[in-house]
C-alpha cells in the first residue's frame, strides 16, 4: 500500500484516464453489502476510487495512493484550495 | 432496521418524531464496501438516507466501539457521507439536532458533524462543529438564506479520550441558540439571526463529516448516532432524548 496523498493532473482527460486504470485494477464498480447480514444489496455501490477537484483546466487534483497505476499518475501536490463558507 | 430501542421506560426517538435518524450502530442500516461504510439509511420516516460511491472518501465501520456498540470512523482527510436535495431545516421555527460522537484529535479549524446546506450547497442553514473556535464545540448556520453565518462556540475544551453527546438547539422563533454538552449548557446567545421561520427553500445538500458539498471541513474521530427533529427541545423533551442516548452509550 502506498501513501495517501495527493496528485495533480494536466487536465480532466489525463486524471480520467488514469482513474479508469486505477479503477480497473480494484475491479470497480463494487457492489454493497448489508453489514448485518453480509448479504449483497441493490444500494450503497462503490462506483469510484477517488474524486477529481477541478482546480483550471490544466490543474486537476485528487487524493491518492501514491502506487496506484503509476504510468499514468501525476504529480505529487498540494491540497487543493477550498470553498469557503465562512471565516472566524 | 431494529426497533429495538426502548429500554425500560427511555423513549424510542420515533415516538418524537424526528426528520433524521442515523444509528451507525444499528448494523441492518450500514452498507459495506468491504470494511468501509457505502451507505447509511435513515431510520426515521424521512428516508434520507446518506452515501458515499468513492472508496477513498468512505469512512470505515468499527465494531463494538462505545458500551459495545458500532460506530463510523472518519479519517479527517476527506471521509464524508452526504446526500442532495432535502427538506431538512426547511420552514421551520426551530430544530435540535443531538450528536454521539468521539473526536480522535484536538481540531484547530472547523470540523463538521452533521452539516445541512441552505438553498446553496456551499452555505450551511445549520451546522453542529468544532474547531471554528480553536478545541471548542459549535453550532451555527443561518436562519434566511440570504443572512449571513453566524454560531456559537462552547465555553469547555473538546475532548478526545471519550464519547460525549453533544445537544444543539435552534429556536428560530425567538431568535435564540443552545449548545450543550451531555446536559451541560455549554452555550448560548438569544440574538442569533432574527425571528422567524427557516427559509422556504429545500436544502441542496447534507453531509455527515464535511460541509453539505463535501468538500472541506472534515470530521476526524467517531459517530455513533445523529438524530434531528424540526422544533427547538424544550428541557424535558431534552431530558427524554438524552436519557435514551446516554443509556444506549454509556455516556
Amino acid at each position: 500500500m502506498g501513501y495517501l496523498m495527493w496528485y495533480s493532473w494536466t487536465s480532466k482527460e489525463a486524471f480520467d484516464e488514469w482513474h479508469s486504470e486505477a479503477k480497473a485494477l480494484l475491479n470497480m464498480p463494487l457492489t454493497g453489502y448489508n453489514a448485518e447480514t453480509g448479504e449483497q444489496v441493490n444500494q450503497g455501490m462503490t462506483t469510484d476510487y477517488t474524486q477529481a477537484i477541478v482546480v483550471t483546466e490544466t490543474d486537476v487534483r485528487a487524493w491518492v495512493e501514491s502506487n496506484l497505476a503509476p504510468t499514468k499518475l501525476g504529480l505529487p501536490s498540494e491540497a487543493p484550495p477550498q470553498q469557503i463558507d465562512f471565516t472566524p | 432496521m431494529r426497533q429495538n430501542n426502548i429500554i425500560g421506560g427511555i423513549i424510542n426517538p420515533l415516538h418524537l418524531t424526528p426528520v433524521l435518524w442515523i444509528d451507525f450502530s444499528d448494523s441492518t442500516t450500514v452498507t459495506l464496501n468491504g470494511s468501509t461504510i457505502s451507505q447509511v439509511n435513515d431510520k426515521s420516516a424521512s428516508g434520507l438516507n446518506f452515501t458515499q460511491a468513492v472508496a477513498l472518501n468512505q469512512p470505515s465501520y468499527q465494531s463494538a466501539v462505545q458500551n459495545g456498540l458500532n460506530v463510523a470512523r472518519f479519517d479527517g482527510s476527506t471521509d464524508r457521507l452526504t446526500r442532495g436535495s432535502s427538506d431538512l431545516a426547511r420552514n421551520v421555527g426551530g430544530l435540535t439536532i443531538y450528536a454521539i460522537r468521539k473526536w480522535s484529535s484536538s481540531p484547530t479549524a472547523a470540523r463538521n458533524i452533521v452539516a445541512v446546506s441552505n438553498n446553496n450547497v456551499i452555505q450551511v442553514r445549520a451546522l453542529l462543529f468544532g474547531g471554528f473556535v480553536s478545541n471548542k464545540m459549535g453550532a451555527g448556520g443561518r436562519r434566511l438564506d440570504a443572512n449571513s453565518f453566524g454560531s456559537v462556540a462552547a465555553s469547555s475544551n473538546i475532548g478526545t479520550t471519550s464519547f460525549d453527546l453533544d445537544t444543539a438547539v435552534f429556536d428560530y422563533t425567538n431568535s435564540d441558540l443552545y449548545l450543550y454538552t451531555k446536559d451541560v449548557l455549554e452555550a448560548s446567545t438569544t440574538t442569533y439571526q432574527t425571528s422567524g421561520s427557516t427559509s422556504n427553500t429545500a436544502a441542496a445538500g447534507a453531509a455527515i463529516g464535511s460541509q453539505p458539498n463535501g468538500l472541506t471541513q472534515y470530521f476526524q474521530g467517531d459517530i455513533g448516532e445523529l438524530l434531528v427533529y424540526h422544533s427547538a427541545h424544550d428541557a424535558d423533551t431534552r431530558q427524554r432524548v438524552w436519557d435514551y442516548l446516554r443509556t444506549k452509550w454509556a455516556i
